[in-house]
């Protein structure tokens, strides 16, 4: 691995942490290219100087390509610096955003299109707003923030994170927040499928990475938020918690109202929701979980999330919570 | 028809063409091609692609051609292979 981040590293780039696997190509022992995959994103391409225009490129996108199509991975991203962007054009990718550092671009010609369609505008209403959530899993905190900011709207669309690194699967999130969220009307609920804080348009979001890299990566996420989600669905305002305890979501949070504005989307940050003093958080459920103290977990979630924490359906998940919890004190 | 799967078919090194075939959202044949050569060829190119899809009763296809170059020969090919791929084995060979 050393070589392959050294040979990286004078093509000016950086062995992603989040990378699963990473081919190379070598003349003499030599490292010519390299490719690598996360997830549906491939990362880390790059040719040395002096085979630049051979060709070799082409075998490494050959190879990637059929590599994620055997691992049933269909739409493929790239993430790449704004100068070589245009040699990846030539092999069906399209940038669908950029930032000052960043390119972002997918191979599926009806991606970010197919997704835009997929959400359908509210007519007659003026004042729209957004919350993007994760839920791991759905909190009165959560239930809070999307009735605060329904109260203050006329619509509200909820953006569920699709992204599948957190403790609870994508689906059971979204179910929870739908089951949790009937009493409030004037919202719709959206999967933010590869758009919204994904390993395509924000990888660092899931690791505990730089404060650089999450800036960047950030800056990405929102520009693809404001430019195309926004424009799209008629959003003008963004509703966020105020985050006291996730460095990550607090960093991204001042992002936001940095850049969101200058994009058309107000940001408006609510104090969170406070049971005797504390606030309300998903980690604390997943904590309470792991003590099993059902009565504290009671006072934190709402009764149908409360009601799946109970079901034969949430024990795999409880399950993982507590090796996982007790891998971490081991350590 | 039978459903038609997510597949790759040919590489994307020169005078190859690498063909991708999925379902498409309507029930037309639907092509998007990217090509260096296409405003030289890009019509042949779609003319090929389609007449296999045609020989092949085939609709509601997205085809997705990443061309560097290709003979027409070539481009035939790789489109049998993804269709084979595409479908599962129930290409009837024997067709002209």
């Amino acid at each position: 691995m050393y070589d392959v981040s050294q040979f990286l590293l004078r093509q000016g780039l950086r062995l992603s942490r989040d990378i699963e696997e990473i081919y190379v190509l070598r003349k003499a022992q030599r490292i010519i290219a390299s490719g690598g995959l996360s997830n549906n994103v491939l990362k880390c391409i790059a040719v040395d100087e002096s085979y630049q225009g051979s060709g070799v490129i082409n075998e490494v996108m050959t190879h990637l390509i059929n590599r994620c199509h055997h691992l049933n991975r269909h739409n493929l991203f790239i993430y790449t610096k704004p100068s070589s962007y245009e040699s990846f054009e030539h092999f069906g990718f399209k940038k669908i955003t950029e930032s000052e550092n960043v390119v972002l671009m997918e191979n599926n010609p009806k991606g970010l299109q197919g997704y835009l369609e997929s959400l359908k505008p509210v007519v007659d209403k003026e004042n729209i707003a957004s919350v993007v959530v994760n839920c791991n899993p759905f909190t009165y905190g959560h239930h809070h923030l999307i009735k605060q900011a329904a109260s203050l709207s006329d619509w509200v669309h909820v953006f569920v994170v699709m992204e599948d690194k957190s403790t609870f699967p994508s689906h059971v999130r979204m179910a929870l927040v739908q089951a949790g969220t009937k009493d409030i009307n004037n919202i719709s609920i959206h999967e933010g499928r590869d758009y919204i804080i994904s390993s395509a348009t924000f990888p660092s979001y899931f690791l505990e990475e730089d404060k650089n890299l999450v800036e960047e990566h950030a800056k990405l996420d929102l520009q693809l938020f404001g430019k195309e989600i926004a424009k799209h669905l008629g959003i003008v305002k963004r509703f966020i918690g105020h985050e006291p305890f996730n460095k990550t979501t607090a960093l991204y949070n001042q992002v936001m109202k940095d850049h969101l504005p200058t994009l058309g989307v107000e940001v408006m940050e609510i104090p969170r929701l406070k049971k005797q003093g504390v606030a309300i958080s998903a980690s604390s459920v997943r904590q309470a979980l792991f003590d099993k103290d059902l009565e504290t977990i009671a006072t934190l979630v709402p009764p149908s999330t409360y009601a799946y924490l109970r079901s034969d359906g949430a024990r795999p998940v409880i399950e993982k919570i507590e090796t996982s919890y007790l891998e971490t004190k081991l350590v | 028809m039978s459903t038609i799967k997510n597949v790759v078919a040919g590489t994307l090194e020169s005078s190859d063409i690498q063909i991708s075939i999925s379902s498409n959202t309507s029930d037309q044949n639907q092509i998007i091609l990217e090509s260096q050569v296409s405003h030289l060829y890009g019509a042949e190119i779609e003319r090929v692609i389609r007449s296999i899809l045609s020989k092949h009763h085939l609709q509601g296809v997205l085809v997705k051609a990443i061309d560097k170059g290709a003979l027409n020969c070539t481009i035939v090919a790789r489109m049998e292979t993804a269709i084979y791929r595409a479908t599962g084995n129930q290409i009837n060979w024997e067709l002209e």
